[in-house]
């Protein structure tokens, strides 16, 4: 039996939950071990050993230490390609061709601006600092004018790659999770009609519910 | 069947798939596309690429945007062609995704930021913000001390060969240790400098600077 790998990042973390849903998909097995950032756990010495740019998450099994969680996810995918979610990232190289395209807009167009917004209104109010109004604005221009992309193809396609759930669409999960649920600009993914039945689909999968769950179970920061 | 790359070959991301074709010896040819005249804005370019971004190619009936998905393509379709892009072995490849991650994440934007300062804005007659230069020459001074510490325990980042991971800083850390004047950034690194000499060597990329600059 194989020992479950380890995933080091808190829960409420949008990187370390995209790396946990792509396990759970996956059905690997795997421990979380838990960072208090607030305390400053990411920048001790023996973390950063393991990663050395002092972010979440880390991750590590028998073979391999690794950062930066898409890179984490494409490896899972690829080192357990019979368990779970076996199409996870397509099973020839035109269909991974599409994720990764798709992986990358998330990566590149997608997460700057959402991850803006949800750090303006989702956790600086938690964190007691002051919010931007000028940095909200701009990105929520921005993250409308990607979602436009994003309408026109999810009214051509199921999901983002094809017509299979797949990691791009997996990556947008916790981004889009706290639009949606810890602010009030979630009508930015819901009001639109594709992205809408789109972001329905795919945060009602198991695995994204389970995520959702864990998270719950933790204190907020 | 010639692949057909849509973007300028001075751009930085249209290079980082043009060094990758010709690290493998795959035929290709440019479309000029305007940036400019904002040519990659109208509306027949956005069939092609939706966000209004080069580069996209395309590959008979087959099209891809987003450059680092497009050099992963290549790389494993032509495995066994030229260079080995991709690392031997489940592991290698990881690091190389990972180091392409890096690149993308903690690299990318302080170098395409420092650029916009230092090169773009004066060229369009605007003014450089020295304090928001002077933030991001920091912060990239502390990625590349990482870089520094991962070049002395090995050869190239992912591992012992070159790799899509070193290709994909090419465009970048050219434009900052030319055009932007940063090379101090690179040279006083004693295990970066060794590895941007190996990888700006390699016959590949001179031949793209000689078409680009």
């Amino acid at each position: 039996m194989a020992t479950p790998v380890k995933v080091y990042g808190p829960p409420l973390s949008t990187a370390v939950c995209r790396v946990v849903a792509c396990l759970l998909e996956k059905d690997v097995e795997f421990q979380l071990i838990s960072l208090n950032m607030a305390k400053g756990d990411h920048k001790k010495p023996d973390f950063l050993k393991i990663q050395p740019f002092g972010q979440v998450p880390a991750f590590q099994d028998e073979k391999i230490s690794l950062l930066e969680s898409r890179a984490i996810c494409r490896y899972v995918c690829e080192n357990y390609p019979e368990k779970g979610n076996k199409g996870l990232f397509g099973t020839n190289p035109l269909a991974k061709a599409s994720i990764d395209q798709w992986l990358e807009a998330e990566g590149q167009s997608f997460n700057p601006p959402s991850s803006a917004l949800v750090f303006q209104l989702a956790l600086a109010p938690r964190m007691n600092i002051k919010q931007d109004e000028g940095v909200i604005k701009q990105n929520e221009e921005k993250l409308a004018k990607v979602l436009d992309v994003y309408e026109k193809r999810l009214g051509e396609s199921r999901f983002l790659a094809g017509d299979e759930f797949s990691l791009a669409d997996l990556s947008h999960l916790p981004n889009a999770h706290y639009l949606v649920n810890a602010t009030d600009r979630g009508e930015i993914l819901t009001s639109r009609d594709n992205v809408g039945r789109w972001w329905g689909e795919i945060s009602n999968r198991d695995s994204w519910k389970k995520v959702v769950d864990m998270q719950k179970q933790q204190h907020s920061p | 069947m010639v692949v057909k790359v849509y973007g300028s070959v001075k751009a930085a991301c249209p290079q980082r798939v043009l060094a990758c074709l010709l690290e493998k010896g795959v035929e290709f040819e440019i479309v000029q596309v305007d940036l400019d005249e904002g040519e990659h804005k109208r509306p027949e370019f956005l069939l092609r690429q939706p966000f209004g971004q080069v580069p996209v190619i395309e590959d008979g009936d087959f099209k891809l945007f987003e450059s680092r998905a497009i050099i992963r393509y290549y790389a494993a379709k032509y495995v066994n062609q030229g260079p080995n892009l991709l690392g031997n072995t489940l592991e290698e490849k990881a690091l190389v995704d990972q180091w392409l991650e890096v690149e993308a994440h903690n690299l990318n934007d302080l170098a395409f930021n420092l650029v916009l300062q230092l090169v773009i804005l004066p060229r369009m007659g605007q003014r450089s913000d020295t304090a928001l230069v002077h933030n991001l020459e920091q912060k990239l001074e502390a990625v590349l001390n990482i870089y520094e510490q991962r070049l002395s325990k090995s050869n190239y980042l992912a591992g012992d060969s070159f790799t899509l991971a070193d290709l994909s800083h090419l465009p970048a850390l050219r434009y900052l240790m030319n055009e932007a004047g940063m090379a101090h950034l690179v040279t006083q690194r004693k295990h970066v400098n060794a590895w941007w000499d190996k990888i700006s060597s390699r016959p590949a990329w001179k031949k793209l600077a000689s078409l680009a600059h």
